[in-house]
């Protein structure tokens, strides 16, 4: 994991994430035309759906991350896994927090339990709370990771596999964002909807690199406390 | 007098929601970062130690 600088580029990339958030929520409040169905509540879609989209796509890029580790051996791969993996269950957090509230101005529900797109996101986010448990169970650091990797892999696999089972389901209450039937946004309200997802995962990647940095100089320390200490 | 739009009270809750999970996220890596510093200052130390050797 030394030779690789998770940092480089990390400033450029947090001025350009700013940049985004600001110019997506200009567009959300300034530029966005309310919803003729649901009005000014209709503005949580903003920001509820891209970070649904960025988590699930997070969870997919932790499969192809652990895919590689396992491949090369190279434990720097388990780590990009690993931290999509967190910052994917924390974005979960925000998705089914603003989903309920969303639910509940929307349709009088915090929650509504027969519609396959909440209850299969909440079984695919509960699944990824198992792995961190899972993780730290195993002491040995080769073992945890190579068993960590194939859980974000079989994982993984289960996120587009659970899209499909979703789309070819019944449509229930809540709508489809990007199909060829439904999500019939006027061009102003796409725009918004492209740029707010663009933002998301600028923030996600900022984050993303921004803790990678973290645990590699953390490591590097600690690796160098060894070599002084042994030195003294 | 400030008019809140209809809903208005939830779209504030769901955006705060987001902005909370940020700054919750941003503050414990700056807690590592802070942790990481004074990591540093006793290995400072330690080089110290070694060149009054």
């Amino acid at each position: 994991m030394n030779s690789v600088l998770f940092g480089k580029r990390l400033g450029t990339l947090a001025w350009v994430t700013a940049g985004f958030l600001v110019a997506a929520m200009l567009l959300v409040f300034f530029y966005a035309p309310e919803d003729a169905d649901q009005g000014f509540r209709q503005k949580i879609f903003y920001v509820h759906v891209p970070m649904a989209i960025v988590t699930l796509c997070g969870f997919i890029a932790a499969g192809i991350f652990a895919i590689k580790h396992l491949r090369t051996g190279d434990r720097s791969w388990d780590v990009r896994s690993y931290v999509a993996i967190h910052l994917s269950i924390m974005l979960g957090v925000g998705v089914l927090l603003t989903g309920a509230i969303w639910a509940k101005t929307a349709w009088g529900h915090w929650w509504v339990w027969d519609e396959p797109v909440l209850v299969s996101y909440l079984i695919v986010f509960l699944l990824y709370c198992c792995y961190q448990p899972l993780r730290f169970s195993i002491a040995d650091p080769e073992r945890q990771s190579r068993y960590a990797s194939v859980f974000a892999i079989t994982a993984g696999a289960f996120v587009p596999l659970n899209f499909v089972a979703v789309r070819l389901a019944e449509q229930y209450t809540h709508p489809r964002v990007l199909s060829e039937t439904g999500g019939d946004m006027p061009g102003d309200m796409r725009l918004t909807f492209f740029v707010c997802i663009a933002a998301m995962a600028l923030l996600f990647t900022t984050l993303w690199k921004l803790e990678l940095t973290n645990k590699n100089t953390a490591q590097q320390l600690k690796r160098l406390r060894q070599r002084l200490e042994a030195q003294v | 007098m400030l008019v809140i739009a209809e809903g208005g009270d939830y779209v504030a809750a769901a955006y705060i929601v987001f902005v909370t999970l940020i700054v919750v996220y941003i503050a414990i890596i700056a807690s590592k970062l802070s942790r990481m510093e004074k990591e540093l200052e006793t290995l400072n130390e330690l080089v110290d130690k070694r060149g009054t050797k």
